[in-house]
């Protein structure tokens, strides 16, 4: 097992940066996923580490050793390509004891791990199969039991997940996680789906533009996302953008379009009053109130802001609604089956103070940040056209 | 449900007709070399039956089999070794204008044999003038002529491959420990071979068969066997030629099928 260090990384290609500046610290037997949207640079990363590439600054380390110049088959990697790479010309047995017999361990041995290791990935009798007669999930483990054979120091996945359907790679995923901790292997692990990041990692890169954008366990991004692109691309967020107003009892009192926000003060960020911030709060935080059934929405510790039912729409364990809450910025909201509120109807959208988020705001159409903001000093409600009509939903569904 | 079964035996007859009409000529003259009567024509069908004309093969015959068999042999493995770099290099090669240098492979396949041929021998003569080696005529003379009309075969085979085989395969092996050499003789050359071979015996038949090229790499002393076979068709016809002709397509019948058995001639790596 090894720990890998990634210092100050950088890759051009043909005048493009891909990668700037990627510094990560993998601990042993650590699982760390990169993730990020599609030409963020993890791939590349990746790739970099394993060797195939190399950086034009930085330099990547194997238990402090530098590696950067070490070709990979000196590196005592194992790796999972997206498209799996088994060989075609060689059974399941063999593909799985490439790595043995390419450094000359005798035959009794390899075929006794590929005995093991075939045992591990649950199965036991494909062994004189060839890879075209297997099927993707089948394939997908046997690149795996490859991958393991010669003991790595570290384990390299991309996308390993990505050609397999929905249930079987649930399947996978909890495979994988299990074999991870089984055999303690130090993982960087490349993905774009936040969900298989947040189920199976310790660590999270998020990147973005060939930058890590957070580095944190998954709880911390989740929950504590230091910039609203982290909010959008893990889970799900609503934005609304508003005016910092006040300093108020450790709570920034916010002016929006639709009324007064307050977030709690944060050591991490500091605002001054004047500002322009973004908001931000999870679906799951938001609850649906009716108007006249006041309780303590009016509290200093509960944020409410007006709003109108424009869709229902049920996803499975919870109904989400779509509020439209100023013209054109509708928030999602995760309720329960049994919330009854017709689209149409005047509804007030409430949560707690300190399940907000408060950012600068910046511009960022790939987020769904992208209005201009209306002036501020009229936070007054506009009137409700009453009709259901939907607005495009500039929202963030990641 | 009716029409299905028509367009299968319509398929069925097209076939049998192209099977007809590749196979009927060497109907024709295997039937032919086994009439014992006629001495200056071949006759078809045969009115007496034997074997009278195989026993008296002469043996300049055999000879020029053995210099044919040899050339072709050895300039189809040496085809196959250029034909896997220059692929190699064309398909796997960083260098730029590769398409340039794909094109150059093909220039021997796009020239008259009869032009490569004379051009051949002028650089044979001038070579012997110049080092005192003399190559036509000669072994080395031919394979170095076969080499050159063959390698474009194994080119074409070996790159048709290398194009579809993934990349991720040379990354998978050295991550799994390969040196490049090692990636080769475990990797690379596995999947290739069949269509190596297929490139190589392709080399082979043009080399084996051909008159136009080495019509002027040979002399009367030192021969291949399909020149022989001209020769004796255009001055002195004699049965025994049928008789030859015969055993050569019944060998290449059996060679191949036995290639076929030994290591496959389909292109598509499992
Ligand atoms: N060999 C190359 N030559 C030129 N540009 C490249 C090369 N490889 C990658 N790129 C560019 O680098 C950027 C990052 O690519 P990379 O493959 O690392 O993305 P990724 O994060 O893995 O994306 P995905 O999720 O789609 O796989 C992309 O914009 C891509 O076009
Ligand atoms: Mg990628």
């Amino acid at each position: 097992m090894a720990r890998v260090t990634i210092e100050q990384l950088g890759k051009r290609f043909g005048g493009e940066t891909v990668i700037d500046h990627v510094s990560l610290d993998v601990k042993e037997g650590e699982f760390v996923t990169l993730l990020g949207p599609s030409g963020c640079g993890k791939t590349t990363t990746l790739r970099i580490v394993a060797g195939f590439l190399s950086p034009d600054t930085g330099c990547v380390c194997f238990n402090g050793a530098d590696v950067t110049r070490v070709p990979t088959q000196k590196r005592r990697l194992g790796m999972v390509f997206q498209d799996y790479a088994l060989f075609p010309h060689l059974n399941v047995a063999d593909n799985v004891g490439f790595a043995l017999r390419a450094s000359g361990t005798p035959k009794a041995d390899i075929g006794r791990r590929v005995r093991d290791l075939l045992a591990l990935i649950r199965l036991p009798s494909v062994g004189d199969r060839f890879p075209a007669e297997l099927s993707g999930g089948q394939q997908q483990r046997i690149a795996i039991a490859r991958a393991l054979a010669h003991t790595p120091a570290v384990l390299l996945m991309d996308e390993p997940l990505g050609a397999l359907d929905l249930k079987l790679r649930e399947a996978m995923q909890n495979e994988l996680h299990a074999i991870q901790r089984q055999l303690g292997i130090t993982t960087i692990y490349v993905t774009h789906d936040q969900e298989e990041a947040l189920s199976l990692s310790d660590r999270i890169a998020l990147m973005r533009r060939g930058k890590i954008e957070q580095l944190g366990t998954p709880k911390e991004i989740y929950g504590r996302p230091a910039t609203p692109f982290s909010a959008f691309f893990l889970g799900k967020i609503n934005f609304l953008a508003g005016k910092l107003q006040n300093v108020y009892k450790n709570t920034y009192v916010v002016a929006t379009e639709r009324g007064i926000v307050r977030a709690p003060v944060r050591p991490d960020a500091a605002f001054t009053v004047g500002d322009e911030v973004l908001i931000a709060v999870r679906p799951e935080h938001l609850r649906i109130a009716n108007p006249g059934a006041r309780g303590d929405v009016s509290s200093d510790l509960v944020n409410s802001l007006k709003g109108r039912v424009l869709r229902q729409k049920f996803i499975g364990k919870v109904l989400q609604f779509e509020v439209e809450v100023t013209e054109g910025r509708t928030f999602v909201i995760d309720g329960s089956v049994d919330w009854v509120s017709e689209p149409g109807s005047a509804i007030e959208v409430t949560w707690n103070v300190a399940a907000t988020n408060l950012y600068p705001f910046a511009i960022d159409p790939e987020i769904g940040v992208d209005e201009v903001r209306t002036p501020q000093g009229d936070p007054a409600v506009r009137a409700s056209t009453g009709e259901g009509r939907i607005v495009p939903a500039a929202r963030a569904t990641a | 449900m009716r029409t299905d079964i028509i367009r299968r035996r319509i398929a069925y007859s097209i076939l049998l007709a192209a099977y007809a009409f590749l196979i009927s000529p060497l109907i024709v003259v295997a039937a032919a070399s086994l009439d014992t009567g006629s001495t200056f024509a071949a006759r078809f069908p045969p009115l007496t039956v034997g074997l009278r004309w195989y026993l008296e093969i002469p043996g300049k015959y055999w000879q020029a089999l053995s210099v044919s068999l040899t050339a072709a042999a050895i300039a189809s493995v040496i085809s196959g070794a250029l034909g896997v770099m220059a692929a190699l290099g064309i398909v796997r090669g960083k260098v730029p204008g590769t398409e340039l240098l794909r094109a150059f492979f093909r220039i021997p396949l796009q020239i008259p044999l009869v032009v490569t041929g004379v051009v051949f021998l002028q650089f044979y003569y001038g070579f012997q003038t110049l080092v005192g080696l003399e190559l036509a005529a000669t072994l080395p003379g031919l394979i170095i002529a076969y080499v050159f009309v063959g390698t474009p075969y194994t080119v074409g085979t070996v790159a048709a491959l290398l194009e579809r085989l993934s990349p991720r395969l040379d990354e998978a092996a050295a991550i799994l420990g390969c040196s490049r050499w090692q990636t080769f003789w475990l990797v690379t050359f596995p999947i290739i071979r069949p269509s190596l071979i297929a490139g190589m015996l392709y080399a082979f038949v043009v080399a084996f068969g051909d008159v136009p090229l080495s019509i002027f790499l040979s002399s009367p002393s030192y021969t291949t066997l399909p020149v022989e076979i001209f020769q004796t068709l255009q001055f002195d016809f004699n049965p025994t030629v049928l008789a030859v002709s015969t055993l050569v397509a019944v060998m290449s019948v059996i060679s191949l099928w036995m290639i076929q058995r030994l290591v496959g001639l389909d292109m598509v790596p499992r």
